[in-house]
């Protein structure tokens, strides 16, 4: 056992087994977690203590194999090799133990002590699937630990096992393959081992058998030794003549056989009460005609709750804040004074006054689809769609994300398999309004040209997303490498993760944007009472007032909202000189209707900014700049034509 | 196919990214599936690996290189 330092530990397992549900059981709430897979697309690490140890505890992206087919396979295969790992979790998912297996089979290969979280036992137990846990630890000479980590159920077993295991540092043995393949990962793992040394990080033998299915990422790392890898072909050659499949397939093989046979020798299935459920709800949900129907309703019901929720407790909240601003308007003498003051009434009110109210139930309701396993279905009804705009089913979830925020659906771009898919949903991604702006839709539209003006927003909006779309897909030649995806099966959230998420949302609300929201409304006050205000507005007068028929103190509201786009529904009424709850005095309703439509598309916050930067690069974010200013120009034009 | 008819997969055609994603995603030679739903618009077809269990979604382009022998 490492006797200085914190001991690393990764978390592996298969896309949507639960590792970062077990990680925020470990540690507390720190990781994403939702019922479709691929949510983690980098790793969390988080650093805990137990019984007067440190644990660096990593939550590695979900991979079905140690290969380095997409993104966050690649970023998992590149962490266990290059890191220090002390311990390896394999979380499994005991509800599909064979093709879980496959991974385990692979992992048991890096020479590193390995403990099994068998995890959704009681998901298992419900579809009445029962696993010997004895045995497979017997078999696998692996410690199993079954857990629930949705209800932490048996965590404390496993910290237990992890302090055990690390005393022993014992690592797992690996498998055997068949003779002929056997003979030849051997003979080629001994000229491995001959040609780079002992002391080389990573086995022989693992090289060896990656080689042998030809992944990009080892026979990059062996490209300084031509010999292996003129070898390695030789052999693959061979194997495809005497298997007649080819070699990569034939590997693949020796493990899902092996993993079958395992698995049947550990699992007894009785009768199957939970899959008939599941059956049943899909045949309405996924059906081609009543599943659209379904997807309507749950869009309708979706943006519906928000409004119910939110208008309420917005006329609640504003009433009072409207009240004390009156009193700071008319009792305060001091000039500088009052505008501090009043950009501070606003800014705070902004805060629980409008974005609270909406940004709560719209988390909540997000995050409960998540969990639930909705999203993944919603991909499979719009593939056909989706194809017509270039993209494939897949890429709607990014796009539903975006209804939250866009900078993790920026980053949940990388579940897509390839380059074109993931640019063209990047740029799309920042069209889509965000909690921020679904509040300003809200606030402006809903509360005062009412609520189905709101639903014509959204309806409108995702029109628009889908032309872009077509549009944009116009500038690539290769067509989409089309949908493949598992479907997740249904799960009842529970309560108190999706309370906890919602919590980890509004937090950062609170200490992040809320700041923000008031020191932006202060600034503001300050610049009217330095009366530069002025200079903004006539500067950016041509766009906003000419083109979009908007009173020239808007300019002002919109450069405070690239850096949160809440900030101009806040500073909109400060910039006007009015209270929240009566813009409509101050602006007609198509003015309403062409500043929300502007406000949706234009420049995308600086967050996103940033994250389409880092991911993409300045090009990208150039064009998505671009392409947000002449949409929001555009539409802004055309509404204010039409209304 | 139609939604509800069972097959036995029998090979893939097609580029190995694609063949090993699907049998990563545990459908392998040898499986029996059925087709649960097929989406409208030329859209995905779900099945479900009866046996192991898994459901997957699968887009068209995709599914016409799997080669199955319906039972």
């Amino acid at each position: 056992m490492k006797s200085y330092g914190p001991v690393k530990i990764a978390l592996v397992g298969q896309p949507n087994c639960g590792k970062s549900t077990l990680f925020n059981a470990l540690v507390g709430l720190k990781a994403q977690t939702s019922n479709l897979p691929g949510t983690t697309v980098q790793y969390t690490r988080s650093r805990m203590n137990y019984r007067g140890r440190i644990f660096d505890i990593i939550d590695l992206p979900g991979t079905y194999s140690l290969s380095s087919q997409d993104m966050a396979e690649h970023e998992t295969l590149k962490y266990l090799l290059t890191e220090e790992v002390d311990l390896i979790i394999n979380v499994m998912d005991a509800t599909l133990l064979s093709r879980s297996l496959e991974l385990t089979l692979q992992l048991m290969e890096l020479g590193k002590p390995m403990i099994i979280a068998l995890n959704m036992m009681d998901e298992a137990k419900s579809k009445g699937i029962y696993i010997d846990v004895k045995k497979l630890q017997e078999i696998l000479g692996i410690p199993v630990i079954p857990t629930v980590a949705v209800h932490g159920k048996g965590l404390k077993e496993l910290f237990e096992k992890i302090l055990e295991v690390l005393k022993t540092e014992k690592a797992p043995e690996f498998y055997r393959c068949s003779r002929i393949v056997e003979e030849r990962i051997k003979k080629l793992a001994h000229e491995i081992e001959k040609a780079v040394g002992p002391n080389f990080k990573i086995p022989p033998r693992l090289i060896a058998i990656k080689l042998l299915e030809s992944d990009d990422y080892f026979v990059d790392l062996m490209k300084g030794y031509p010999g292996i890898l003129s070898l390695a072909e030789n052999m693959r050659n061979e194997l495809e003549d005497l298997m007649g499949a080819p070699s990569p397939d034939v590997i693949h093989a020796e493990r899902h056989n092996l993993s079958m046979r395992i698995a049947e020798k550990v699992t007894k299935v009785q009768h199957r009460l939970k899959k008939s459920l599941d059956d049943k709800i899909d045949s309405v949900v996924m059906h081609p005609v009543l599943g659209y129907g379904i997807l309507g309703v749950v869009f309708f019901l979706f943006f519906y709750l928000i409004f119910k929720i939110g208008s309420p407790l917005e006329e609640f909240f504003t009433g009072p804040f409207d009240r004390l601003l009156d009193v700071v308007h008319t009792q305060v003498s001091g000039e500088l004074l009052r505008f501090v003051l009043e950009g501070l009434v606003q800014g705070i009110a902004g805060g629980i006054g409008i974005v609270l109210p909406y940004f709560i139930p719209l988390v909540f309701l997000l995050s409960f689809l998540e969990d639930l396993g909705y999203l993944p279905r919603v991909a499979f009804l719009l593939d056909g769609l989706m194809h017509k705009i270039g993209l494939h089913g897949k890429s709607i979830i990014p796009l539903i994300l975006g209804y939250g925020c866009s900078v993790p659906a920026i980053a949940a771009t990388r579940i897509l398999d390839n380059e074109r898919d993931r640019i063209i949903s990047a740029l799309l991604v920042p069209l889509v309004p965000c909690a921020a702006r679904i509040t300003v839709i809200f606030a402006l539209v809903a509360y005062f040209l009412g609520p189905w003006w709101a639903l014509f927003f959204f309806v409108f909006n995702i029109f628009v997303v889908a032309l872009l779309g077509r549009i944009i897909n116009g500038f690539f030649k290769t067509p989409s490498y089309g949908l493949l995806m598992e479907i997740p099966s249904y799960k009842i959230p529970s309560l108190k993760i999706t309370f906890d998420k919602t919590w980890l949302q509004v937090k950062n609300f609170i200490y992040l944007a809320w700041p923000l929201l008031i020191a932006g409304s202060v600034v503001l006050g300050v610049i009217q009472y330095l009366n530069i205000d002025n200079l903004i507005n006539t500067v950016f007068s041509p766009l906003v007032h000419t083109v979009l028929g908007l009173p020239r103190e808007v300019g002002t509201t919109l450069i405070f909202g690239i850096l949160r786009k809440e900030l101009t529904l806040v500073m909109l009424s400060q910039a006007l000189g009015s209270e929240i709850g009566k813009l409509d005095r101050v602006l007609t309703r198509e003015q309403i209707v062409v500043f929300t439509m502007f406000v949706t598309f234009y420049i995308p916050c600086i967050s996103t900014i940033g994250i389409i930067w880092r991911e993409y690069g300045k090009k990208i974010m150039f064009y998505s700049i671009l392409v947000g200013l002449t949409v929001a120009t555009l539409t802004g034009v055309l509404f204010r034509i039409l209304v | 196919m139609r939604p509800g008819t069972t097959a036995r997969v029998e090979s893939f055609a097609g580029g190995r990214r694609a063949r090993m994603r699907i049998m990563q995603l545990g459908i392998n030679p040898g499986d029996v599936i059925k087709v649960l739903s097929i989406g409208p618009f030329g859209g995905a077809i779900y099945i479900e690996n009866v046996s192991n269990g898994t459901r997957v979604a699968i887009g068209r382009g995709i599914a016409s290189k799997i080669i199955v022998k319906p039972l």
